[in-house]
């Protein structure tokens, strides 16, 4: 397999036992589809396959270049269907090696992005503290035409449709992160809706949370 | 009237702060906090009032707000 090839293997993991891992897989349904339209091959993991032991079976025989891990996380590793954890600190950060990897999870960059970037990981893009997000109970069966968790998660989204459509991991981080300021600068200065002006304070968060270890010229 | 001496807000008037931004929320809402689950805004309420781990993550996501604003806007409504 030559390199070209390798560089074009995308994993999503897409764990949907609750509610918020529910609606990142959906929102990473966005991210696919993009991938698949350049040309990628994706590999979803989703459901029970967001697993420990096919996740890192994947990695070994398929050497994806970029992997986006969505779920619950903690300080030192991030998680699965069912939070069966899936890359731990100390246990097997060392798979990621060689790869871009953005977790959509809770404080995982604090600790496990470290380690990760240290056992040669090219860049993990993640968040540094709890990752936040408002849902509209009248949304709940359509994730995707949810207003208040668009707010957050486009955004989000911004990291890897960058990745994908070219930029390095450093102009992904830029590009979410301005997506992000110039949401909070609508609701701020623009007649947003009193639902949005509620979200501000956890936009604010997510914003100042969000972070970028390793390479910040790194490439799919 | 002048306040002239630095003012210390107690535990139980931080909570009531912290209650009465948590009251803004939409009704028809939902929080997700990573791993901790998803709250509506009365579980957030009850939390917040007990100051246990969740309560305690929301007093922290307010207070960096409210000590934010200062900043916001060189920080957002600058045009750099």
């Amino acid at each position: 397999m030559s390199f070209c090839q390798m560089s074009k293997i995308i994993v999503v993991t897409q764990p949907d036992f609750d509610l918020a891992t529910r609606y990142l897989s959906a929102w990473a349904e966005e991210i696919i589809k993009l991938a698949k339209t350049h040309g990628n091959t994706v590999i979803d993991l989703k459901g029970s396959r967001a697993n420990r032991a096919e996740l890192e079976s994947i990695i070994k025989k398929r050497h994806p270049r970029f992997i986006v891990l969505n779920g619950h996380g903690s300080n030192d590793e991030i998680a699965g269907q069912d939070n069966e954890s899936l890359v731990k600190k100390g246990m097997n950060e060392a798979i990621v090696t060689n790869t871009i990897v953005y977790a959509i999870s809770c404080s995982s960059a604090k600790l496990l992005g470290v380690a990760a970037i240290e056992k040669g990981a090219l860049c993990y893009l993640g968040y540094e503290d709890d990752f936040i997000f408002l849902n509209d109970h009248s949304k709940l069966n359509k994730p995707l035409q949810d207003p208040l968790a668009q707010l957050f998660l486009e955004p989000s989204n911004k990291v890897s449709m960058a990745l994908i459509k070219g930029h390095t991991t450093g102009k992904a981080y830029r590009k979410s992160k301005e997506m992000l300021r110039q949401t909070i600068r609508r609701i701020l200065t623009s007649e947003a809706s009193y639902e949005e002006k509620a979200c501000l304070r956890y936009l604010l968060w997510n914003y100042q949370h969000f972070t970028c270890i390793g390479s910040t010229n790194a490439m799919l | 009237m002048t306040i002239s001496q630095p003012y210390t807000v107690s535990e139980a008037e931080l909570i009531e702060l912290i209650v009465a931004r948590i009251r803004t929320l939409p009704e028809n809402s939902g929080i997700s906090i990573g791993g901790d689950g998803e709250f509506t805004k009365e579980q957030m309420i009850g939390h917040v009032k007990k100051v246990d781990k969740i309560g305690k993550k929301m007093i922290e996501v307010e207070l960096n707000y409210l000590q934010s604003l200062k900043n916001l806007t060189n920080e957002f409504l600058s045009d750099e």
